[in-house]
């Protein structure tokens, strides 16, 4: 837990040299992504690693499915700064853009980093940052790095900062995770002997609530990152499943039995207090809030095959809202409200879908089979989800446009029930 | 009393024609640790003086196992599964034991829409011992959904192992 609590404690001094407003939108999305060069930093000192930085950055940025950075290989020279750039070579390597920037030791053991971003074809520096970090804010200045060229390139607010929970392992071996997005610092938060699954953050990323079934029975449980304190909020009989963070925070959505077959509860979290969202004989799970916390999600065999409904949370009126397919679960709305992203069954496969909430529209974006459990970035526009590939469970990310697949590269080698953090403060 | 007397025709039905031939690959191991976790290995059926088709846990489990197996996407009880059931249900009336019911799936489908199955299926056996005339104050289900399969692998074989319910003491 003090890991934890260090990272936290990582502050960010970020001065603005020069910043031009200028947002240039990106869509041709994963299909085509946009050539950039992310040079190796240059660094002086010991204990920070330019290449590292600018391997992270890259490999941020390819992953989001928007940016195909360049080979190393294929690198005429490596400049540090503007001055150092020779545009006409770098539009022959055909990068569009170019990121590089130093690394120099602070005198309490931290270092700062300065960073440019030029346009290629325009022959123009587009900014110039420095941001400064600890010791051991090699990784969390990298990413804030790609979240300065990605916000620039895209208009997207960058979500590499984010941490990610997870659960790995087998049967009677069942770890709980958490990491950073590209799945490094790898850290255990819970182990069971019995099957752990569903986990969520809360809004405020402090704590997550997740289902443990130690002593051979299901039960809801919050755990507060930073001290690892846990406490059971339900174990009813039946099924005590799917919990979803309200966006503000105070409630959760769940699933639970206790009346007879599966309906959808809200619990005020304070009060403990339940109140039931729906009453149907079928299957009703798998909530989660829509974005402005009004409605609830959730999947339901009222139809006969399971779909997805959006039940108002005051009245529990339930609309249908997935037609294509005979198979469509696990939705989650992404925090503009605009994209539900769900598992979809199509053929006989299971694919991470979404749908356009205003049109409808369903892309698939994954090629791979018996995909579970997508879980959209804080931004919208990347879903991480659990898939199997050689047998075992992976995780793996795609742009909400389709596109690139990636494999997050974590140690446990059977991982699944991803879970995206929210943005962090800063 | 009509739904009745059919179950009872296909369960004596399947008793001929079956035996106790089958169902015994994948659920040996669950039958025996059950067998052993209790004290009434070897106690012989005798001592409740009860009728014919019941006797001990451990008797029980090792003729019939203790894993009902269900079809693709269903809750249904399956012919093959009802002497089995029978078996049990005649050993709970005489014993009043608890017993569990542990609904699973295959991995097919998302991990909460399968807990939902899972409970179904256990439910499906609980319903169909009550039937027989368990106390349902002796039936608890719980189910594990995808999270404890049988058998690893995404082929039909696995899929077919774990689609099931195991009664535990």
């Amino acid at each position: 837990m003090k890991k934890i609590v260090l990272s936290l404690v990582f502050f960010f001094a970020c001065t603005t040299v020069y910043a031009q407003r200028l947002t240039i939108n990106i869509d041709k999305g994963g299909r085509n992504p946009t050539p950039i060069a992310v040079i190796p930093f240059a660094w002086s000192g010991s204990g920070f690693n330019g290449d590292q930085v600018a391997e992270i950055v890259s490999s941020d940025l390819y992953r989001s499915g928007q940016f195909k950075p360049i080979d190393k290989q294929s690198m005429l020279s490596f400049p540090h700064a503007e001055s150092e750039v020779v545009y006409r070579d770098w539009r022959m390597s055909g990068a569009e853009y170019l990121v590089t920037g130093q690394l120099s030791p602070l005198g309490n053991g931290g270092f700062a980093a300065t960073f440019i971003l030029c346009d290629v074809n325009g022959q123009k520096l587009m900014f110039s940052k420095t941001i400064q970090g600890g010791p051991n804010n090699l990784r969390d200045i990298a990413h804030y790095i790609s979240d300065q060229v990605y916000e620039t390139l895209t208009g997207f607010r960058g979500a590499f900062q984010t941490r990610i929970v997870y659960v790995g392992g087998g049967v009677g071996n069942v770890k709980l995770y958490m990491a950073d997005q590209d799945g490094a610092r790898e850290q255990v938060l819970m182990n069971s002997t019995e099957p752990v699954l569903s986990p969520d953050w809360s809004p405020d990323g402090k704590q997550i609530v997740y289902v443990s079934f130690e002593g051979g029975r299901p039960g809801i449980y919050l755990q507060t990152l930073a001290t690892g304190r846990r406490e059971r909020l339900t174990s009813f009989p039946g099924l005590n499943g799917a919990p979803s963070f309200s966006p503000d925070g105070r409630s959760l959505a769940i699933c639970l039995s206790k009346g007879g077959n599966p309906d959808i509860y809200v619990m005020d979290i304070a009060s403990r207090q339940l109140r039931q969202i729906t009453n149907h004989p079928g299957i009703d799970t798998e909530p989660s809030w829509t974005a402005d916390g009004s409605g609830i999600i959730f999947t339901s065999s009222r139809g006969g095959k399971p779909q997805l409904y959006k039940a108002s949370v005051s009245s529990g009126q339930a609309e249908r809202i997935t037609y294509e397919g005979d198979y469509n679960a696990h939705g989650r709305m992404s925090k503009d409200g605009k994209l539900i992203s769900f598992i979809h069954r199509r053929d006989g496969v299971f694919h991470t879908a979404v749908q356009d909430v205003k049109s409808g529209r369903v892309t698939v974006l994954t090629q791979t089979s018996l995909d579970e459990s997508p879980a959209l970035a804080p931004n919208g526009r990347m879903v991480m989800y659990a898939t199997k590939r050689g047998g075992r469970s992976v995780l793996s990310t795609v742009s909400v446009d389709g596109g690139v697949q990636v494999t997050v590269p974590v140690q446990n080698a059977d991982v699944r029930e991803p879970a995206w953090g929210p943005f962090r403060s800063q | 009393m009509s739904i009745m007397q059919k179950i009872l025709g296909v369960a004596f039905a399947v008793m001929l024609m079956a035996g106790c031939s089958s169902q015994q690959s994948s659920e040996d191991e669950n039958a025996s640790a059950n067998g052993g976790s209790g004290a009434d290995g070897l106690s012989g059926a005798d001592t409740r003086g009860i009728g014919s088709g019941s006797g001990d846990w451990g008797s029980v489990s090792d003729q019939y196992g203790n894993v009902v197996y269900f079809e693709f996407d269903s809750a249904n009880i399956q012919p093959a599964s009802e002497e089995m059931l029978n078996a049990y249900s005649e050993l709970l009336k005489s014993s009043g034991q608890q017993a569990v019911l542990q609904g699973n799936t295959d991995e097919r489908g998302t991990r909460e829409y399968n807990m939902a199955l899972g409970e179904r299926r256990g439910k499906s056996v609980a319903d169909y011992l009550s039937m027989r005339g368990v106390s349902s104050s002796q039936l608890e289900v719980v189910s594990f959904g995808e999270e404890r399969p049988a058998e690893q692998g995404s082929d039909d074989w696995a899929y077919s192992k774990n689609r099931r319910v195991e009664i535990v003491k």
